[in-house]
């Protein structure tokens, strides 16, 4: 017996029983052992944000003789396209004050008047190939909880608050698989949709569309937007536009492929919407 | 002590590349996991026992890094280095093929397990997809990456033994 507790196995099977506590304990969101993390979050983080920003730099350059080409063609067809945007804006300056006249009469409240903009740099990525997360610059410390949504600077939706530690937080984006958001079609006779993220499209910095209502007639260029249905991310943060719709065995059975409004390949600061009110409502999204 | 601090030191430098550098240069959008294959190299050519502490350091690296529930790559990190450790005795184990060879199939074994463990809640396994989406292109990486660190692990296994054996001797 006593040869037994010093067996290898005897260690192995501790460490297990251990870890599977740990896991059990950190399970739960509003778990107390996050401060573990920080032991080794801290120290790694000025380091992160330099290896970081020293591999974005080294990508910039071979970026520049890479896509030299594709540039000269980029900015012919970018600039057909600006002058087809001039002629819009002025149309949409128009409909926009038109629009907040008739928000007035109405009284209807700015959805995004409860939040404050937190700014945060990305310092480091998840480590394997399987989810698309990564780590920002901001923590508890400056006010942000779990579940707090993430935007761009073009107000584009990112994703969540995946959990946080004192000067750190992980973000699940609209691309990892695991996520899943409730989307609003926005367009006359639009719907309520599932965004969600795909492993084959990931890479591309693409994702799904699921449980189109039969009766929207999607088509591509269509904006889907957050609906506010899940309790996680207010109503009206543009998600991306569709561009291109699939059906794979009959009408009720199709999703579209949509290009989300953040770019994620050259995602470098992000915003975390930090609720000025904190209201816990069950939620939906995940 | 030296082994430990050795040991801790490329985990930490391996775990930074990892998190930063690497996700700049990933091949049909994977990267190769440098963590996993310092675990398998280190369990084939040293033994079972620092395999599974190296997995075990590096795994709860990524726990406190990116684990939304903690403990569980630490725990699969030392089931890795375990299992990767039990072949040495049966094989030539400083041997450039045979690694890789262990690399391939450990490399497949650790991702096909975290793809299943992650996605049996949903029911939703599509595991021919995510086979050639991430784990073959990883693997192959990983193949790769495992070259380069087996010079490194050899060598310092050598200085631990020449240590070891010096101490011995006074």
């Amino acid at each position: 017996m006593p040869r037994f507790f010093k067996s290898k196995w005897f260690i192995v099977s501790l460490i297990t029983i251990a870890l599977l506590i740990v896991m059990g304990v950190t399970a739960s969101k509003s778990s107390k052992l996050n401060w573990v993390s920080d032991i080794l979050n801290v120290p790694l983080k000025p380091v992160q944000a330099f290896f970081s920003e020293a591999g974005r730099k080294i990508d910039d350059i071979f970026a520049h003789f890479r896509d030299i080409d594709a540039l000269i063609q980029e900015n012919e067809a970018l600039k057909a396209e600006i002058a087809e945007l001039k002629e819009k804006n002025r149309e949409y300056a128009e409909l926009k004050s038109k629009n907040e006249e008739l928000r007035r009469a109405l009284n209807l409240k700015d959805e995004f008047g409860d939040y404050s903009l937190v700014g945060a740099n990305i310092i480091a990525a998840e480590p394997g190939n399987w989810f698309h997360v990564f780590k920002v610059d901001v923590g508890e410390r400056d006010g942000i909880t779990v579940d707090s949504p993430v935007v761009t600077a073009g107000k584009g939706l990112v994703g969540r608050v995946m959990n946080t530690d004192s000067g750190t937080s992980n973000i699940q984006t609209i691309i990892d698989e695991e996520s899943a958001v409730s989307g609003w079609i926005a367009k006359y006779g639009g719907g309520h949709a599932i965004v969600k993220g795909d492993l084959q499209l990931k890479e591309k910095g693409l994702c799904k569309l699921v449980y189109i209502p039969v009766e929207v007639d999607i088509e591509a260029g269509d904006i889907i937007e957050t609906s506010g249905i899940g309790g996680i991310y207010p109503k009206g943060i543009v998600i991306g536009e569709v561009v291109e719709v699939r059906k794979t065995n009959s009408e009720l059975d199709r999703y579209a492929i949509i290009q989300p409004a953040a770019d994620f390949k050259s995602l470098e600061e992000v915003f975390i919407l930090k609720s000025e009110k904190n209201n816990d409502t069950g939620s939906a999204d995940k | 002590m030296r082994k430990f601090i050795f040991y801790f030191i490329f985990i930490l430098l391996f775990l930074l590349l990892q998190t930063t550098l690497l996700q700049y240069i990933t091949v049909y959008g994977v990267m190769p996991n440098l963590l996993i294959v310092f675990t398998i190299v280190t369990a084939l050519i040293r033994n079972s026992t620092e395999g599974a502490a190296v997995g075990l350091i590096s795994g709860m690296c990524m726990d406190m890094q990116f684990g939304s529930v903690k403990g569980f790559y630490a725990l699969l990190g030392l089931y890795l280095g375990i299992a990767a450790g039990s072949v040495n005795r049966r094989m030539y184990r400083e041997n450039l093929m045979v690694v890789i060879f262990f690399t391939f199939i450990y490399s497949v074994a650790y991702e096909s397990v975290i793809y299943i463990i992650n996605n049996i809640m949903s029911g939703d396994i599509r595991i021919i997809s995510a086979f050639t989406t991430v784990i073959l292109p990883e693997t192959l990486y990983n193949c790769a990456v495992s070259v380069l660190l087996f010079p490194l692990v050899s060598k310092a296994g050598k200085w631990f033994d020449a240590a070891t054996a010096k101490a011995r001797k006074y």
